[in-house]
């Protein structure tokens, strides 16, 4: 059973067809690159997928159930969890509580137990706490516990948001531009650490990045999206060589320069 | 061994709790029996700020929705408990033009009732009217926050046989003492901040910090923010249900947008996002209030007479809002909260980080 499908996934602002027929299947354990360059779309199908744009046209599945018309947290309880381009952390929140939000989906005493601090809640907020603090230490922020989440390096931060969409206990988890703003030897730290996520946890993971050579490491199989458009699918080695992948690249930094 | 001093130290801080709680009390106690009446009155109106400045302050600092609809559930709160717990003859003696309809012309159940049905009429329109202004964000939801507390203030003027229309109510009988007031305080403090402290609360909070983000860990919007306006409206209407009964004339202008303006002021200087802070400026915004009244009537000065300048108050009070603003951005406590664990930190010689929460 695929984790995720996306049938044909259109949106269209206004005039500009952001993402036209973007089709994908991903398997339990897999860990797929999209890539592209400067907005190719690659963002917005991320928000297709998590409910924040509803598509034009097109579907989208979740261990073969549709999702399309869900709501954003509702798709999250079923088992996406996501982090930001820009990092998006509840920047006042201490960084305890920053993973600790993610658990709420999962609360299951009532308004009043909680208000009042009944034992069983008591008992519950212990217990989030408890998986917060591992989530913590798996990313190796256990340290800053108390900190507030704004106050981290960049670096930190990033990982923070990770720990924070894993305490919803996802199945499937989208990293949007995870690597940006890091140095190479930063980017293959994190690479590594991405890959160590993904086993500890049992994740499908789909990764958007920028850099091709960022990706070419860890994923077996890569996606090419060009203005909208998938350009081409396949392992790294021949999404390198695909001349229709250099031309968007090339074109990108002819642009550039 | 990390286990038991932590237990320890829950029973110490429950300890002290308990104390704060007994302080008030005993001094409640005192108050309500050795001080003049004129003292008594501006204690009982602090409770009352306080509790209106935490409610608000939950759905403006801790939710970060800013609404500016206080005063129309003040004025729901009012309303109906005094349609209650009024006595039938006063009810004939206050509406001789337009009889008051019936049940409510015959009804009277006791104070304490009142004032809660006040609160959950006031959560429930809280409801209906949060419900379709929750997709709005900032300014707009200012606006039509706003817009709902005048449409509340001109339908109670004009529904003369349900609120005696701009008549209003006169000669309430004065249930609100000190008990009432401080004690609807507490319960507000205990109420709101356990649930600020709760996972509900870091939800709430969530929200105030990055709505997408907060939706994307799966906490869902309509639901919660409709949280903080319903426990926010009960409370405001169970504030306005106790000031009805102190000030014992209440018409639909007395719950005007100067209201909510004065609850803003509280909670902005206090800090969005304190309690602590709110409950310290509440208590000396009523006490001041009541201070700086001489500037508002007529005085003497070194002999030359100047005449009272009615809203002088408020002027003043705009005048401190802007300072706090210029000086202390985020209000004076500035989303902190004094709180007991540092009364704690200060007294052991355990330095670590406290862990946030009460
Ligand atoms: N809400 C929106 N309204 C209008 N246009 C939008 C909206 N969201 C995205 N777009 C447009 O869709 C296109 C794709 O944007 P997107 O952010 O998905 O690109 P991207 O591949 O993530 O790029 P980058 O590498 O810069 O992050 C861009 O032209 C962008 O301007
Ligand atoms: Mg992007």
């Amino acid at each position: 059973m695929s984790v995720l499908k996306a049938d044909h996934l259109t949106i269209k602002f206004g005039g500009l067809t952001a993402v036209s027929n973007f089709c994908v299947t991903v398997e339990e354990g897999e860990l797929v690159g999209l890539i592209g360059p400067n907005g190719a779309g690659k963002t917005t199908t991320f928000n297709m997928l998590t409910g924040v744009y509803k598509p034009t046209n097109g579907k989208v599945y979740l261990y073969e159930q549709d999702i399309t018309k869900k709501r954003i947290d509702q798709i999250t309880a079923l088992g996406i969890g996501r982090t930001f381009q820009n990092v998006r952390l509840f920047s006042e929140l201490s960084v305890i509580e920053n993973v600790m939000v993610g658990s709420h989906l999962r609360l299951k005493s009532s308004f009043f137990q909680a208000v009042f601090h009944t034992p069983r809640y008591t008992k519950e907020d212990e217990q989030i706490r408890e998986e917060a603090k591992q989530l913590l230490s798996e990313v190796h922020l256990d340290k800053f516990e108390n900190k507030v989440a704004g106050s981290l390096p960049y670096g930190e931060q990033r990982r923070l948001e990770i720990a924070r969409a894993l305490a919803t206990k996802p199945k499937l988890l989208l990293l949007d531009e995870p690597a940006a703003g890091m140095n190479p030897q930063e980017s293959r730290d994190l690479m590594n650490f991405i890959q160590k996520i993904q086993n500890k946890f049992k994740l499908t993971i789909v990764l958007i990045e920028h850099d091709m050579k960022v990706v070419m490491g860890i994923c077996k199989r890569i996606l090419v999206l060009d203005y909208g458009v998938t350009i081409a699918e396949g392992k790294p080695i021949e999404i390198q060589h695909n001349p229709e992948v250099i031309k968007a690249y090339l074109g990108a930094e002819a642009n550039y320069a | 061994m990390k286990k038991v001093k932590k237990k320890e130290k829950d029973y110490f801080l429950f300890f002290l709790k308990i104390i704060a709680i007994l302080i008030v009390v005993i001094f409640v106690f005192i108050a309500q029996r050795n001080f003049d009446a004129y003292v008594i009155r501006i204690l009982t109106l602090c409770g009352i700020y306080v509790i209106l400045g935490v409610s608000l302050n939950l759905i403006n600092g801790f939710t970060g929705q800013f609404s500016l609809g206080h005063a129309g559930f003040m004025s729901i709160g009012a309303y109906v408990s005094a349609l209650l717990y009024m006595s039938p003859e006063l009810k004939e003696v206050n509406y001789f033009i337009t009889p008051l309809i019936w049940p409510f012309s015959v009804i009277q159940i006791p104070f304490f009732i009142s004032v809660i049905a006040g609160g959950i009429i006031a959560a429930l329109v809280g409801f209906l009217v949060g419900a379709p202004c929750l997709r709005l964000k900032g300014d707009y939801l200012a606006i039509v926050t706003f817009g709902f507390s005048e449409i509340i203030r001109i339908i109670f003027n004009n529904l003369q046989s349900i609120t005696n229309g701009p008549l209003g109510l006169k000669g309430l009988p004065s249930y609100t003492n000190l008990w009432w007031s401080w004690g609807a305080a507490i319960f507000t403090i205990y109420f709101i901040s356990n649930l600020i402290n709760s996972s509900y609360g870091r939800a709430l909070k969530s929200i105030r910090e990055d709505e997408a983000a907060a939706e994307a860990m799966g906490v869902n919007l309509f639901y919660h923010k409709g949280l903080a306006f319903v426990v926010g409206a009960f409370f405001a209407g169970i504030g306005g249900a106790l000031l009805g009964s102190l000030i014992m004339t209440i018409d639909p202008n007395t719950f005007s947008v100067v209201m909510t303006f004065q609850i803003i002021v509280i909670v902005i200087v206090g800090g969005l996002g304190s309690i602590t802070g709110t409950v310290i400026v509440a208590t000396i915004f009523a006490i001041l209030m009541e201070f700086l009244r001489v500037f508002e009537s007529p005085m003497n000065f070194f002999g030359t007479k100047l005449p009272g300048i009615p809203g002088m108050r408020m002027l003043i009070f705009s005048i401190i809002l802007m300072v706090v603003i210029l000086f202390f951005k985020r209000g004076l406590m500035g989303g902190k909260e004094f709180s007991l664990k540092q009364f704690i930190k200060i007294f052991s010689r355990d330095n670590r980080v406290i862990k946030e929460g009460s």
